[in-house]
């Protein structure tokens, strides 16, 4: 199984920190491997892992972000996977990369409103093709509506 | 009475499903299963006749000295429509394996006149494959105004049908693929063997045998009237056909 | 629009939209051309979004396995592996040896199937029908196996938390035998048709190609990073399962090319089929299942299990608060991070060989898109 070895840092320290790993923990031939976020109760918890290749031991790096602000320097220009991966960070969750190259929607289409990967999302039912199937929640009302050629024979 | 006068139809079906209605409930009273397969297949028998006689019925009805001089052209027409129907794939997710498994070495398309296109120009059958995002719901809208007519649209597999497994907890899937477009056959499963794929392509040339070249063509641009519906064919005079 | 000058040219944006003839799935590409010349290649993605990572917080941990073999469907048993070891790993379940051989089985069956298909699609792609006709018929045999043991030819739902939905039928290790007995030599067969013919190596050589460096700043993984000369195989490197007991070798080659991740996919296939001889030998006996509660509930703690796939790592970051349903599952597709790499590897090169470096990454788009 591989080792896995957990650090932490800020926001605000985040460059300098995995400059400074890239000459200690992944001094070796190492590679990007994955960037996403959780979140707690207050904060966004950003991952970033990374992994060595000759030996099985990965490192993840993890970043506490104020959810009323959660703004975090980009790291783009360390590792060239972080482009797409930051870019769906920010669209799913709301997190502001800073000097991001190219903040576009990524994944859903660029008129999206909300966060879709937060807890207090809110489905938005009203799309016509989003909204629940009135066979399917309820088959009579919509097989036999009310008002039918025949009501007054009965 | 003008051939292309449709209200009696409309009022013998709003009759027949009145009936229907009446039926199920009065079943629902009974609830004795042998007395109640019994009334079903006398049911059956009455009203849900095979779909091209029925269409045949409809069309003698209105017109018969029309049907005598058409019934053979339109006879040719449909088997040869239904002998080289040219799918435009449009495989989205996993039913386009099988989709492809279907065209591929064992369940042979090929043999059924099938061969896929890639543009919807030549093509006159759409095979939604898939899950349906509401990012590529547009692009679908596109591609089957695309298509000329006569244009046939198979709905593969649960998430094109009805939204499948994606239609409690998910944000981003259109929940079924005739909110979009208007569908032909439904084929359900997950994904639906090759077997059934082709059950669902056989099915529509059953379809197909009962179109008619008097038929009034379908009004350019309509789409799928809202979920569980099905869709009506309106009517049209002939200085309104584009 | 400008006017246009003949004898010049100029930067056009041309769309190669989300349905093409390239049968990987709804992926569209807005390319930048000059006259022929890629400049730029822009993949868009989304068009397959179906919000799997949140219907993961919605529903209990087994209701799930039946969704994580959608993510990468051509590898529906290497995803099942990854999710159910990652549960597995959470609750602390130890499974029995039987069901660890008949996983590896499964994985490395399905792994043989993938590679048929990304054959088939390749041949497709570079213009060649025939090739696409032969492996289908391999992978029917597969997909046939596959269906006696689990009862779905695609997307099977067979592994389940602490064990299998049943054991292996009589008569499947037999039946299996005759099909590895039977594989080598088809797989002569398409190299003789594809790898050693002269029009694909001429469409598939230096074309794409990506430095090591390069590869593993992007998140590269599998056979993209191996023909780079990176000897990174998550079943040698970890050693999950029972892979440490088997003997295998890593394929690898230099260049970084279509050409050369063609060339790994065609190798790994014959030490795929090495792999499952070697497991079904050692088959040992015994219970499949492990008896676990009727409601799952791991403690809080989260947990990165990662699984080698036929497009690369693949691997599930789950989050448990103590509860039977998720706090957040993440799921690490190979595919999203090979595809990002396809400016680097398009440009410079003309619009035709675009189909084929797609094609040559052999990415799924429901791994993309999640």
């Amino acid at each position: 199984m591989p080792e896995e070895i957990r650090l932490e840092t800020t926001p605000e320290e985040l460059p300098e920190f995995i400059q400074a790993l890239r000459e200690k923990e992944l001094a070796e031939q190492h590679g990007f491997c994955d960037a996403t976020a959780v979140e707690r109760e207050d904060t966004l918890e950003i991952v970033y892992r990374f992994s060595l290749i000759a030996r099985p031991v990965q490192v993840s790096v993890h970043t506490q972000v104020p959810k009323a602000k959660p703004v975090v320097p980009t790291l783009t220009h360390l590792y060239k996977g972080l482009l797409w991966a930051e870019r769906e960070m920010a669209e799913m969750f709301g997190i502001t990369f800073t000097d991001h190259p190219d903040p576009r929607h990524l994944l859903l289409p660029d008129d999206w409103q909300g966060y879709p990967l937060r807890k207090d999302y809110v489905y938005p039912l009203d799309h016509p093709y989003l909204a629940p199937d009135p066979l399917h929640e309820d088959p009579m009302k919509a097989l036999c509506p009310p008002g039918q050629v025949g009501d007054e024979n009965q | 009475m003008d051939p292309l006068d449709f209200n009696v139809r409309e009022r013998a079906e709003e009759k027949i499903t009145d009936i229907n209605r009446r039926i199920d409930e009065k079943l629902e009273e009974i609830r004795d299963v042998n007395l109640y397969e019994k009334l079903k297949l006398e049911r059956l028998e009455k009203y849900q006749l095979q779909e091209p006689v029925r269409c045949m019925a409809r069309r003698f009805h209105e017109n018969p000295f029309m049907v005598k001089f058409f019934s053979i052209v339109d006879h040719v027409t449909n088997v040869a429509r239904a002998c080289s129907l040219w799918p435009m794939q449009f495989g989205l997710a996993c039913c386009a394996i099988e989709m492809m498994a279907t065209n591929a070495s064992r369940y042979d398309l090929d043999r059924f006149g099938i061969i896929p296109r890639s543009t919807p120009r030549q093509s006159d059958l759409m095979i939604v494959a898939g899950t349906l995002s509401v990012k590529m719901a547009p692009v679908l809208e596109q591609l089957y105004h695309q298509m000329p007519e006569p244009r046939y649209v198979l709905a593969m597999g649960s998430c094109a049908v009805c939204g499948g497994r994606f239609y409690q907890h998910a944000y981003s899937v259109v929940k079924g693929v005739e909110r979009v477009v208007p569908v032909d056959v439904y084929v359900p499963g997950c994904p639906p063997r090759p077997e059934q794929l082709i059950d669902g392509l056989l099915a529509l040339h059953k379809k197909m045998r009962g179109e008619s070249v008097m038929d009034a063509p379908v009004v350019h641009g309509e789409k799928a009237v809202g979920a569980g519906v099905r869709r009506i064919i309106t009517p049209t005079h002939p200085e309104e056909i584009v | 629009m400008t006017e246009f000058t003949p004898g010049t040219s100029e930067e056009r944006l041309v769309n190669m939209g989300p349905q093409h003839p390239s049968t990987h799935g709804v992926l569209r590409v807005a390319l930048r051309l000059d006259g022929e010349k890629v400049l730029g290649a822009d993949p868009d993605i989304g068009y397959l979004h179906s919000s799997m990572e949140k219907i993961a917080e919605k529903l209990e941990y087994r209701q799930y396995v039946s969704y994580s073999d959608r993510f990468d469907y051509l590898n529906a048993m290497g995803n099942e592996f990854c999710y159910v070891r990652a549960v597995e790993r959470l609750l602390g379940v130890e499974v029995t040896p039987r069901c660890e051989h008949i996983r590896v089985i499964m994985a490395e069956l399905n792994r043989i199937a993938s590679h048929l298909l990304y054959f088939g699609a390749i041949s497709l792609d570079t213009g060649a029908t025939t090739p696409f006709l032969h492996t289908f018929r391999e992978r029917e045999l597969c997909l046939d196996l596959f269906e006696w043991a689990s009862g779905q030819r695609l997307l099977y739902h067979y592994f389940r938390i602490g064990g299998l939905r049943n054991d292996l039928p009589d008569g499947w290790a037999d039946k299996l035998y005759q099909v590895l007995d039977l594989l080598p030599q088809r797989f002569e067969e398409y190299d003789d048709l594809l790898t050693r013919n002269r029009i694909f190596v001429g469409r598939t050589r230096d074309v794409g190609a990506v430095s090591a460096d390069q590869a593993l700043s992007y998140g590269l993984t599998g056979p993209s990073l191996r023909a780079c000369g990176v000897p990174y195989d998550l079943r040698k490197l970890d050693g999950y399962s029972i892979y440490p007991e088997l003997e295998f070798e890593v394929c690898v080659e230099q260049g970084g090319d279509c050409y050369s991740r063609h060339l790994v996919r065609t190798r790994e296939l014959r030490e795929s089929v090495k792999l499952i001889r070697q497991a079904l030998d050692k088959l040992p006996e015994g219970e499949v299942n492990v008896p676990l509660p009727r409601k799952l509930k791991p403690e809080p703690g989260e947990v990165y299990e990662r699984v080698e796939s036929p497009r690369g790592e693949v691997a599930c970051y789950l989050v448990s608060d103590g509860s039977e349903k998720p706090w957040r599952m993440h799921w690490r597709g190979p595919s999203f991070y090979n595809l990002s790499a396809l400016d680097l590897m398009c440009t410079g090169h003309w619009m035709a060989d675009v189909v084929a470096i797609i094609a040559s990454t052999d990415i799924v788009l429901a791994d993309v898109d999640r």
